[in-house]
């Protein structure tokens, strides 16, 4: 944890060092308010043997610096329900809480209506799923860094789409212990936060990560504009009780130029 | 469902503005990214359903306790040859019912009650029979009519209700489970009971719950810190394969503790927290269990398990150790004085129990 707060300052200072030589005067600063419908799909051994699939709501809030280069701040929430094929006695309810902290540096580019971007996040991931008033529960909460690509295509003066791909690099990783519950656990289940937040540094092979976003923008005022996303997410945990979950999000929202 | 969305997806890309400087192939490959990243995927990446068979559903179970099971070494248990004994009498034209049968015989051997089965409407309990049938062998109402006066129950708790023996100097407390959102009520409790001669503790039908609370409740008559368990949780796929140990001692509070003789009453049905309670009640020199042997179910019980035909299971996953290292689980505790209510002795209007109780009190310690 200790690590991660020192990973957290670093970036934090490192970014307003870097924002700062690179003119914040021309700074645009803007905040996107967004709503989604997330489709998880979701295989969890340590949860159970069977495929989980079903959706819910995802809200996002993210702040962007935009001079040269983009620093960023996000937070997303969503909760909904999962469901396995077989039978429908086992619904499952779900939490989905990602905070995320980048900087992107701009790459010198010829053509004028392609910016292309590169650099890292900070992110903390958690992920929480249970059953019947956690008779059943499990989870996957991730805190590290990713290398993050940016590229955004102007179209016409009012329309642009924007994709980025981020992948994890140096990830603590927080999983249920083997047998799902443990003496830890028992002794802390009145503080989940403490539970899920304890990791442990995960290898590129035990912990993979992908995280795709495409966004369309339309500029419906010089203060504000109109996007739809859809963003892609990946995660696999290897080891003796795998993990995998697969995140789809088509949403929309409204970006203030502030 | 794909077809509509794949014609709409492209309606949309067609629909831009002629004048956008996308060029064909452009189109075409984001309306490639697009589907493929929408639709059809999530098999891929997740891998097939787990079938829905007899033998799958058997397979899976026989597993889950081989992998995650913890009392195979503690209980002698020999599971590969249950699994000799019981997979054969399983093939796919099994009906749910003849499953239903092979796998509680199966588990039945486990001799643990905290492993269980349901399937939607019934429930099996592995080991439980004479737990089952200690229900009938006890009654409050009998208890409320015959023997206690003064009853007060404390709502924010679970099952908790206290008095006085009828025409005695004697407290009465009853914990019906370890439960509740203020265990330190007993502190007052304790104080209510301050000029007592003694306290009879009556944990008989305890179904467990949260071993916090026992602790908490059981340092209300603590006369020190006294190492008294162990626990390990498994961690690996090795029968023996546990974390390392966790040393648990009783609590203690000079200023709020009961150190007059304390008669703590147990049957089959006290289990589980309800037993961790009495770990630490019976390393108190002035506790004197009586009533018959606890359900020996000391495992914290394991999240719920889920089988494809919408069975769901749970299982003990850790072990229990007192200090010298022996295991009560199977077992559970002996009683000091034992004495056992049956069901006629309920019917006819007396609990032998409680009577002894107030026997042992007046011969040991002269409390009338």
């Amino acid at each position: 944890m200790k690590k991660a707060l020192l990973y957290t300052l670093f970036f934090i200072l490192s970014a307003g060092f870097l924002q700062a030589q690179n003119g914040v005067n021309h700074a645009v600063k803007s905040l996107k308010v967004s709503a989604g419908y997330q489709n998880n799909y979701l295989n969890d051994a340590i949860l159970s043997p069977l495929n989980q699939q079903g959706n819910g709501m995802q809200f996002g809030i993210t702040y962007r610096r935009t001079a040269k280069n983009i620093l960023g701040i996000s937070i997303a929430y969503g909760a909904g329900e999962l469901n396995s094929n077989e039978t429908n006695r086992f619904t499952n309810s779900y939490l989905d809480i990602n905070i995320g902290l980048e900087y992107l540096v701009r790459i010198a580019n010829q053509n004028e209506s392609v910016d292309f971007h590169v650099g890292g996040a900070y992110e903390t991931r958690a992920f929480f799923v249970e059953w019947n008033d956690l008779d059943a529960f499990s989870y996957t909460s991730t805190q590290g860094l990713a290398i993050k690509g940016m590229l955004t295509k102007r179209l016409q003066p009012k329309h642009s789409i924007q994709t980025s791909l981020g992948i994890p690099v140096a990830q603590f990783l927080g999983r249920p212990p083997y047998n799902g519950i443990d003496e830890f656990i028992i002794e802390n289940q009145d503080s989940p936060v403490k539970i899920m937040l304890q990791g442990e540094p995960s290898s590129f092979g035990q912990y993979l990560g992908l995280d795709w976003n495409v966004t369309y923008t339309f500029q419906i005022s010089p203060r504000l504009a109109w996007n739809i996303d859809y963003s892609l997410f990946l995660q696999k945990v290897n080891g003796l009780h795998p993990y995998k979950r697969m995140s789809m999000t088509p949403a929309t929202g409204i970006t203030f130029n502030l | 469902m794909t077809q509509y969305f794949h014609v709409n997806i492209e309606e949309f890309i067609n629909s831009w503005p002629s004048n956008f400087n996308i060029s064909k192939m452009n189109k075409n490959i984001c309306l490639i990214l697009v589907s493929l990243f929408w639709f059809g995927c999530e098999e891929a990446f997740l891998g097939e359903d787990a079938p829905n068979s007899p033998t799958n559903n058997f397979e899976i179970f026989w597993n889950d306790f081989d992998q995650h099971y913890s009392l195979f070494e503690v209980r002698d248990i020999d599971w590969d040859q249950l699994y000799q004994t019981y997979r054969p009498q399983v093939t796919d034209e099994l009906s749910n019912e003849e499953l239903w049968e092979v796998m509680t015989t199966m588990v039945e051997h486990l001799d643990d009650s905290h492993t269980a089965l349901y399937d939607g409407s019934n429930h099996y309990k592995s080991g439980y029979t004479l737990n089952a049938q200690s229900i009938a062998e006890f009654s409050a109402e009998l208890l409320l009519s015959r023997y206690l006066e003064n009853i007060n129950e404390v709502k924010s708790e679970d099952e908790l209700w206290y008095g006085n023996v009828k025409n005695k100097n004697i407290g009465y407390l009853y914990l019906g489970s370890m439960d509740g959102y203020n265990p330190s009520v007993i502190d007052e409790i304790i104080r209510i009971f301050e000029n007592t001669e003694a306290i009879v503790l009556d944990i008989r039908q305890n179904t467990g719950g949260d071993d916090r609370y026992s602790a908490r409740i059981a340092q209300a008559f603590s006369d020190g810190e006294h190492e008294i368990y162990s626990v390990q949780t498994r961690n690996g796929r090795g029968y023996n394969d546990f974390d390392e140990k966790k040393i648990y001692h009783t609590q203690f509070d000079s200023n709020n503790t009961y150190n007059k003789p304390v008669i703590v009453l147990t049957d089959r049905r006290t289990i589980s927290a309800g037993e961790i309670f009495l770990l630490h009640l019976k390393a108190f020199d002035h506790v004197t269990q009586i009533g018959d042997t606890t359900a020996g179910d000391f495992s914290t019980v394991s999240n719920m398990r889920f089988l494809p035909n919408g069975w769901r299971y749970v299982y003990s996953i850790q072990k229990f150790l007192l200090p010298n290292g022996a295991s009560l689980d199977g077992i559970g505790h002996v009683p000091d004085v034992y004495v056992k209510n049956t069901d006629s002795t309920i019917e006819n209007g007396k609990d032998i129990v409680m009577e002894k109780a107030m026997d042992y009190l007046y011969s040991e310690y002269g409390v009338e």
